[in-house]
């Protein structure tokens, strides 16, 4: 038997007439295209994220980040450690990294600037970076002995040294000179998200160029080799560690593919993302179910359709024939609603990232189509076999649901109640969550603060510590009367600088983040805690050369001096063979230094004493605007080789820190009133369809005495029952979920989660059972024409 | 007066407030065990003139009484019981659920009535599927059986919580004659039975079985004559 082409062509061209202009149906496939779009995004989004592009690393594979963490704290592993796990296998290499601004100098060209520097390993050729020029074999891994080495980045190259002959000259870093070996590819640009470094040079020489400086927590560790391997290895050796070290009580070392970000930023982002992630995935599956119901009544109406078909003399072939192609259809036109839909979803949601098309987002476009197409073809012709199988032509007005009916009936409604309830909770859960973030104390006021970074030359003959700067700079800078108050910090919150310090407690205990960790020490003038707002908890804060007095933060306060009092509270500081004891005067509340949801470390603040030049002046104005002008002038009025680099605005630093959760928080939100309006809609309309097939029964009942609070009983006690037996499972399961396989999401479930839950589905309940009386109400009017 | 079971003064009936007026300024009385009959043509309100007097619908003019008490003084309540201990409606197009079972077609009205218990329902089913002989019927669905049996099982239905008031709307139009006979000869036992009976039809030689004929036309009601 042979299906005739004119038969196809007219089917094709009926489809087209009458589909495209149906508003439900297009109505219904954006509906199912926006979460799918968004699974997609997310994806996506997790693709650019942990993608280490900004290195010029096309291979992620062979590189592990490496960090050791306990209850709250995750740093990186110490190198004696690292050395260990490398001993164990001759594959196995491990990268250290640390940024750092430092003072960089050529003469040839008279460049005198503060630069970013990097601190890196090696293992370029395992990880494909290719230098544009030069080479970067002496750069692998060199000996403490070697020549001292730097790399150049290729914006550096271009913008600051206009694309000279640089290889084998000399560079000048903090007083040291290197030589040029390897211009970095165009691509590079650091090897941490978001940094522009500008030159590289072997972690080997790390305290050769910076002076003896100990293992500090914003360094970033790394083990090059096969994942499977190297966990293999980290898990063998770990008992062997334990015995060592005397580390593992509560520590645990972990591996994240993830390259240049901090196993903090990794892990909040992760939270996020999986946060969205079950999102979308639950609106999926409601918009899934929605879609499929939607299709199932559209089928009923097709039964008649084939039944019609096959009284005029249509084969059964012809009829597969047919169904075949119309699925086909209604696939392709998802696959194409979806890919237009991507895009926008995308810039909707992600509107920082990078839109540009390439070829490669052209086939994953592509491919995904394929796979949407393939899915959706599939899912329609089961829905269409199971309905021709098991479910006779439509009801009509004077007939009612059968048992089986009403239970598939009630069953999905119940369900898609069921996940809106779910949704609903996990969308509100998120916000509080989130909220509750955005009201976390930072330690400081952020408004009408501002940070002006030098662009100091600090020319190493010439220090600024001579010259009493410290002292005179706030001094100055307050005279002006648009400013407050002044005080200069070498870290202030929500900016990259770091500085730290060995300190130990006079027991010997060493005090920071953890054990192999050096202590977070930021050198300020004395109004700093003033100038920020930050309340002084214990005590009282710095004073003017009373150098050998320390403040330190609530953290290390509660952590090494709970319960004892100011007066037996000293700490001593490491510096080579010998310690010095310095008495804390005062303890600070905690300043959120990378934000409210990063850990906080001990930090302890000593007073400053010189002004190596990468400190950041902090101002707290009395307006909203700083005139640069003035500050620039007073600047130059003190010392003529000051030069403001760049001025930014606290708030605006503590506004981008929040934007994530901020749009976290919108999109959930925005998912919500989606779930809940699709809900409404498909409710009131299921609703409307369940009583039209109960017409009969129910006009039937109200003149058999029903009344109408009888005949909404009966009719919705049914329903209630299992919507509740079908949230209460979901709510199980999700919590199972959420204790076992997704601890680490941004939701907070356990706390008072239940009562929550309980709450939202009485309210989705009682807007049901509102539709379902009203519906009732309606039915009951047209009672008599139902019988009669 | 004492007979009076429903009276209709000066009713009228529309759908809507646009719409033309169904029933106009009717004057209707059922009396206590009567068997009457309202004659009239397609489309000439009959039918809503029984959804009035079966309390299914309200007028929009005009007066409603049962036993003397206008209806719109009645509460939801009180209707629902008149509709479930009084009131049996019979339909022309049976309106049987063809998912339920006969038997639990006949059961339903006995949801409604509180001095009847679940366990009971056999016994009253099964009565009144023996008042109308389909007893033997009692597992079928309603497609398994004719016309003139799914009308019996429907009437059975009506009887089953013993109502003293039968609304029947054109209840043998869509069955033959020798069915058509077998239902009313059914009504005749009934009305002897005190019942009383409110017939719809069109056909002239039906309404003669009752004891009073109306007559309807464009919604203006008149008596016709009394046996």
């Amino acid at each position: 038997m042979k299906v005739d082409n004119s038969l196809l062509t007219d089917i094709i061209a009926v489809w087209f007439k009458y589909n495209l202009k149906k508003i439900q149906l297009w109505v219904a496939l954006v509906l199912v295209t926006i979460p799918l779009a968004s699974v997609i995004a997310v994806y996506e989004f997790e693709q650019r994220f942990v993608s280490p592009s900004f290195a010029a690393i096309n291979d992620l594979t062979s590189v592990n980040q490496i960090y050791i963490s306990d209850s709250s704290v995750n740093s990186p592993v110490d190198e004696v450690i690292l050395n260990e796990i490398i001993n164990e296998s001759d594959s196995i290499k491990y990268i250290s990294e640390r940024s750092l601004n430092l003072p960089i100098s050529i003469a040839n060209w008279n460049y005198d600037e503060v630069g970013l520097v990097s601190f890196f390993s090696g293992g370029y050729k395992s990880l494909g970076i290719s230098p544009s020029r030069g080479s970067l074999k002496s750069m692998e891994f060199p000996h403490k002995g070697n020549d001292l080495v730097a790399a150049i980045t290729h914006h550096f190259w271009v913008n600051s040294l206009k694309s000279a002959d640089v290889l084998s000259k000399p560079i000048n870093v903090n007083g040291k000179t290197l030589r040029i070996v390897a211009v970095l590819p165009p691509e590079f640009t650091s090897f941490r998200k978001g940094n522009r470094v500008d030159i590289v040079i072997p972690y080997t020489f790390k305290n050769t160029v910076i002076g003896n400086d100990t293992f500090t927590p914003d360094t970033l560790t790394y083990l090059l080799g096969d994942y499977h391997h190297v966990n293999s290895i980290v898990e063998d050796i770990t008992p062997k560690l334990q015995e060592l070290f005397f580390i593992f009580d509560d520590n645990k070392l972990n591996l994240i593919n993830a390259f240049g970000i901090t196993p903090d930023e990794y892990i909040s982002t992760s939270k996020r993302i999986n946060l969205l992630r079950f999102i979308f995935l639950l609106l999926l599956i409601y918009c899934l179910i929605a879609f499929i119901a939607f299709e199932i009544g559209e089928m009923n109406t097709k039964q008649k359709e084939y039944e019609l078909r096959r009284m005029c003399g249509a084969s059964r072939l012809e009829i597969t024939v047919q169904r075949l192609i119309e699925s086909a259809l209604l696939s392709f036109l998802i696959s194409i609603v979806s890919l237009v839909m991507k895009p926008l979803i995308t810039s909707l949601i992600f509107d920082d990232l990078d839109l540009e098309i390439t070829s490669f987002l052209i086939i994953i476009g592509l491919f995904y189509s394929l796979v949407i197409f393939i899915t959706f073809f599939l899912i329609l012709n089961c829905v269409s076999f199971v309905q021709s199988k098991y479910i006779q032509p439509s009801l009509g007005r004077s007939d009612s649901l059968t048992k089986s009916e009403r239970f598939q009936a009630y069953a999905l409604l119940s369900k898609m109640i069921g996940i809106t309830v779910l949704t609903v909770f996990v969308t509100l859960s998120a916000i509080i969550s989130q909220y509750q973030l955005s009201k976390v104390n930072y330690g400081f006021k952020a408004n009408q603060k501002w940070l002006v970074d030098l662009a100091t030359v600090n020319n190493t003959n010439q220090r600024f510590e001579l010259s009493n700067i410290p002292q005179i700079l706030p001094f100055e800078l307050a005279k002006e009367q648009s400013i407050r108050s002044v005080a200069l910090s070498s870290a202030p919150p929500l900016t990259n600088k770091r500085s730290y310090s060995e300190w130990f407690t006079v027991e010997g205990v060493s005090v920071g983040a953890t054990k192999q960790t050096s202590t977070a020490t930021h050198r300020v003038t004395p109004p700093y805690f003033d100038t920020m707002e930050t309340r002084l908890l214990m005590g009282k804060s710095l004073a003017i050369k009373q150098y050998e007095h320390i403040v330190v933060n609530q953290t290390l306060w509660n952590k090494y001096f709970r319960g004892k009092s100011l007066s037996e509270a000293f700490l001593l500081r490491k510096s080579g063979s010998n310690s010095k004891k310095y008495k804390i005067v005062g303890v600070v509340e905690d300043i959120k230094y990378e934000g409210p949801d990063s850990t906080q470390f001990p930090v302890v603040y000593e007073l400053m004493w010189a002004l190596s030049g990468f400190e950041s002046i902090v101002i707290d104005s009395a307006s909203n605007e700083l005139d640069e002008e003035k500050v620039s002038s007073i600047l130059r009025a003190i010392d003529s080789n000051f030069k403001i680099k760049s001025i930014n605005s606290l708030e605006q630093l503590v506004d981008d820190e929040a934007r994530a959760r901020k749009q976290l928080v919108l999109l959930t939100v925005i998912i919500a009133i989606a779930i809940l309006c699709s809900s409404l809609i498909f409710c009131s309309s299921y609703i409307a369809q369940i009583i039209r097939k109960l017409s009969l029964e129910v006009s039937l009942r109200s003149t058999f005495g029903a009344s109408k609070r009888k005949l909404f009983i009966q009719i919705c006690a049914p329903f209630l029952f299992w919507c509740a037996v079908v949230s209460s499972f979901l709510y199980l399961t999700m919590k199972f979920i959420y204790q076992n396989l997704w601890h680490n999401s941004a939701l907070n479930l356990m706390e008072g989660g239940a009562l929550m839950y309980g709450t939202v589905f009485v309210v989705m309940s009682i807007i049901t059972g509102l539709i379902f009386y009203y519906k009732v109400e309606i039915n009951l009017r047209k009672a008599w024409d139902n019988l009669s | 007066m004492k007979n009076h079971l429903i009276s209709l003064e000066g009713v009228s009936y529309s759908y809507s407030e646009s719409s033309e007026k169904v029933l106009d300024n009717v004057d209707f009385t059922l009396y206590k065990n009567d068997y009457a009959a309202i004659l009239g043509t397609s489309g000439s309100g009959k039918s809503t003139l029984l959804s009035l007097l079966g309390l299914i619908n309200q007028p929009t003019a005009g007066t409603c009484s049962i036993l003397g008490n206008d209806v719109r003084s009645l509460t939801d309540e009180s209707i629902s019981n008149l509709k479930t201990y009084e009131f049996g409606y019979i339909y022309q197009n049976f309106n049987l659920l063809n998912a339920f079972t006969v038997f639990d077609n006949v059961a339903m009205p006995l949801n409604y009535n509180k001095h009847v218990h679940r366990k009971d329902y056999a016994e009253k089913v099964d009565y009144a599927l023996k008042t109308v002989g389909m007893e033997q019927f009692c597992n079928r669905y309603p497609t398994q059986l004719s016309g003139g049996q799914q009308q019996r099982v429907a009437i059975a239905r009506a009887l089953v919580n013993s109502p003293s008031i039968l609304f029947a709307d054109e209840p043998t139009g869509n069955l033959d004659s020798k069915n058509s006979n077998i239902i009313y000869d059914l009504f005749n036992e009934l009305h002897a039975q005190n019942k009383t009976i409110c017939l719809i039809t069109h056909d002239k030689n039906h309404a003669k079985r009752a004891n009073s004929i109306w007559q309807i036309v464009d919604g203006k009601v008149s008596f016709e004559s009394r046996q």
